[in-house]
């Protein structure tokens, strides 16, 4: 009997001496090795923000998607269970069909991904849970689908190169997402815990997880149904010019933020890949032109600024300018007539032009551009904006000094040119142009984007006499298609010669800027047509702003105009001066305005 | 009870006088009659319930697990369905979609928008009616959603569009050339294949 005792201890012994050697001391490593293999670290990747535009409509949005990957050398007939609890052998060919039909691919191309000797290798990217739970109903034990995330777009193109897209590996390569890639993207997290043989998470175990911290959404001063309007019109304009492309942009002249970037062609980020080069970038950011006469806006601000002219002075303006070896004409033939000032922009006249902005010395006409921007970047956050390229007053050649003027040996993008009416419109205050609205992080806290300093580029009266003006062009001037029913409406046709990559000149650059209600101007659109096709005279875009401002008035609900606009003559014949030569007409002078007259 | 005592004390004082009270003792403890077979029929008793106990705690966390395990896999695809859901609905009225509907019902772009001016009452701008007319061609391609059944048909629904047009536009080119080829006919050739040559007349 005490013998048996004393055995069984001495056995007791042993076995608690086995479980402290492994318990205890585990030399081998053997705790840590289980606790290894039942540990499962996996990456918890953060969601990328939403952007939307200004009404809230998604414009880019997260997905959860599936890759399908195979293990080729696992490729085998296999015995799976199916849903009535009998097993079923699958061939590999069968498997094909099976997979093909799941997925909605060719039955070649899923054989083509199972063949080969990987232990790796995409069957399907991106494919839909919907799919993805199909495919797991086969139970196929070679094939794995790993969680992953795609972007979509609901809009496609329409606006695609504003929004943006990101490449095959979730770099983003263009628009918001490039720009607002830091706030878009958020910190992916990490969950570790532990899992027993059958792959069931063991509930009792120690669990550790650091949250994904989400990526932040981002609203866009954009909105979709204007961007729509835009494009639409642009499109219809383009199409029927055989233009080489086309622009417009609608924007908030208040606040400079921008409503639509329209353009004739743009990349659906949904399929960046099949997408030309030239519709990767949005071109009213990124294409510099030549302005045109729509500078004549800059140029007229800049005298009327400074005192030289209001918009009732009378010039007398030859039939053409001889300025030394340089001659320079208007679109339209006509004798030497005597205009107001207000009735040569609203023909839009090169001569008159000149002769009214050259009372500006060299320096003085570059700083006049320079300070509405022109040759600088305005700055929205959007890649790729060009700077457009104003030279040195110095380095202007004899022309030059002349053209400058009018538009021409001068270039920016078709948003400087927006930006420039923009500040006449605002009481001269230009507020550079900006498109995010604000950016809503995962927690919920709302931070805007500081906008930029309103900058008084003009005197409050010189900018209400540029309106004036401006309502003169399309009332009683060359721009009377551009009128938008009920509504007060200016604005400025241009037309420039498009520089050929080969030297010289091919085609023209037609544009017409123009801003409503004239009473107090709220919206602002600029359309512009690169190298449309046919006669100079037919191929303008006035009806197009037209059509587009219309729409934004509407759509908007802004109050139709009740009040008339100001009435210059255009012309006062019985003051021509007889003794004004195309060679002398820059010397003759006219009474300096009083102040109560550039007050009017 | 209180009788009882009364009978009892009475009967005591009525005997033999004070009798000697006996000494207490203590009892001798009994021999205990439970067997060794009731304690072990206890003890295992006592171990089954434990591990019955844990064996159904066990059962009940497993299942909670499973539970948990399913409830999750169902929430994952409710999402899942709601954000194919929410594609769809998005897809259907992205701007170049809606418009491209609207025109396939024969609804065209107001006019003139009327207004009135509340203070006044008056009518400041007024409407007009909207006049029937072509359908637009909406040049805004819908997106090439993936995954997504509406952006699918409504892909499919504009390529219809574009053929439908491009046959339209051969059938009237068509007609105008068989149009101008009937006019050809109707000249006088005066028995030849050309026209007789025109003289333009002076002044134009």
């Amino acid at each position: 009997m005490q013998v048996g005792i004393a055995v069984l201890l001495v056995l007791l012994l042993l076995v608690v001496g086995k479980l402290f050697w492994i318990q205890g001391l585990d030399p081998s490593g053997r705790a840590e090795a289980a606790a290894a293999q039942r540990t499962l670290v996996e990456s918890i990747p953060a969601v990328r923000g939403e952007i939307t535009d200004s009404r809230g409509a998604v414009l880019a949005r997260t997905l959860q998607r599936y890759d399908i990957t195979v293990d080729q050398t696992a490729v085998t007939s296999v015995d799976v269970p199916s849903t009535d609890g009998s097993t079923q052998t699958v061939t590999p060919t069968q498997a094909v069909y099976k997979i093909a039909d799941a997925l909605g691919m060719s039955d070649t191309d899923v054989k083509k991904a199972l063949d080969g000797d990987k232990t790796f290798n995409y069957v399907a990217r991106g494919v839909t849970p919907e799919q993805y739970n199909k495919l797991r109903e086969l139970n196929l034990p070679y094939i794995y689908g790993q969680p992953t995330f795609q972007r979509s777009y609901p809009n496609g193109s329409l606006g695609g190169s504003v929004v943006g897209f990101l490449g095959g590996d979730s770099q983003a390569l263009g628009g918001i997402e490039q720009t607002q890639d830091s706030a878009l993207r958020g910190t992916d997290g990490e969950r570790r815990f532990e899992i027993s043989g059958d792959g069931v998470r063991i509930p009792v175990a120690p669990q550790e997880q650091k949250a994904a911290q989400n990526g932040s959404d981002v609203q866009l001063s954009l909105d979709s149904d204007v961007q729509f309007f835009a494009e639409q019109a642009v499109r219809e304009r383009a199409k029927a010019l055989k233009a080489e492309w086309g622009t417009a942009v609608v924007m908030d002249v208040k606040t400079g933020k921008v409503l639509a970037l329209a353009d004739t062609s743009s990349v659906d980020p949904n399929a960046p890949g099949e997408a030309k080069a030239e519709d990767l970038g949005v071109r009213a950011v990124t294409q510099s032109v030549e302005p045109g006469s729509t500078e004549k806006i800059a140029t007229l601000a800049g005298a009327l600024d400074r005192g030289i002219v209001t918009p009732s002075t009378q010039i007398t303006v030859p039939s053409y300018l001889q300025i030394g070896s340089e001659k320079i004409t208007d679109a339209f033939d006509h004798p030497a007539q005597n205009r107001t000032v207000a009735g040569i922009i609203g023909d839009s006249m090169n001569t008159g032009t000149v002769i009214m902005g050259s009372k500006m010395d060299k320096q003085t006409r570059h700083d006049n551009l320079a300070n509405f921007g022109v040759g600088q970047a305005t700055g929205i956050e959007l890649p790729g904006e060009s700077t457009g390229i104003l030279a040195p007053a110095d380095q202007w050649d004899a022309r030059q000094e002349y053209t400058v003027l009018f538009g021409q040996g001068v270039s920016q993008t078709p948003l400087r040119t927006a930006s420039i009416f923009q500040a006449v419109a605002n009481k001269g205050r230009q507020i550079e142009p900006r498109i995010v609205n604000s950016v809503t992080a995962a927690d919920g806290t709302v931070s805007t984007p500081q906008s930029p300093e309103p900058k008084q580029v003009l005197s409050e009266s010189a900018a209400q006499d540029t309106l004036d003006v401006m309502e003169n062009v399309v009332t009683q001037g060359g721009a009377k298609e551009a009128a938008v029913p009920g509504y007060r409406v200016g604005g400025k046709t241009g037309t420039a010669e498009a520089p050929s990559d080969s030297g010289g000149y091919d085609g023209y650059t037609t544009s017409f800027v123009g801003v409503a209600p004239m009473e107090d101007p709220q919206y602002l659109v600029a359309v512009t047509m690169q190298r449309p096709q046919g006669d100079v005279h037919t191929v303008g875009v006035t009806s197009t702003f037209s059509t587009i401002m219309s729409q934004v008035l509407h759509h908007y609900n802004v109050a139709p105009s009740t009040t008339e606009g100001p009435k210059f003559d255009m012309q006062v014949p019985e003051n021509i001066k007889r003794d004004v030569t195309p060679e002398n007409a820059l010397e003759q002078t006219w009474p300096e305005p009083s102040r109560d007259d550039s007050q009017g | 009870m209180s009788s009882a005592a009364t009978t009892a004390s009475s009967g005591a004082s009525e005997g033999h006088g004070p009798e000697r009270r006996r000494p207490l003792s203590v009892v001798p403890h009994r021999a205990s009659r439970r067997s060794r077979v009731s304690t072990v029929v206890m003890c295992a008793l006592a171990l089954a319930a434990a591990l019955v106990g844990i064996l159904v705690l066990n059962i009940q966390i497993t299942q909670g697990q499973y539970e948990l395990t399913e409830l999750t896999g169902q929430q994952r695809a409710l999402s899942q369905e709601n954000e194919a859901l929410t594609q769809d609905i998005e897809a259907n009225s992205a701007p170049q979609n809606l418009a491209a509907r609207a025109n396939d019902l024969g609804m065209v772009s107001a006019k003139d928008v009327g207004s009135i001016d509340i203070a006044s009452g008056a009518v400041s701008a007024p409407s007009a009616v909207a006049e029937k007319g072509d359908p637009q061609n909406i040049l805004v391609p819908p997106a090439k959603l993936k995954g997504s059944d509406a952006a699918e048909a409504n892909r499919r629904a504009a390529e219809e569009r574009a053929e439908k047009r491009a046959k339209e536009e051969a059938d009237k080119k068509t007609a105008e050339r068989e149009a101008a080829q009937k006019a050809d006919n109707a000249r006088d050739l005066n028995g030849g294949s050309l026209p007789a040559p025109s003289q333009r007349a002076p002044g134009n």
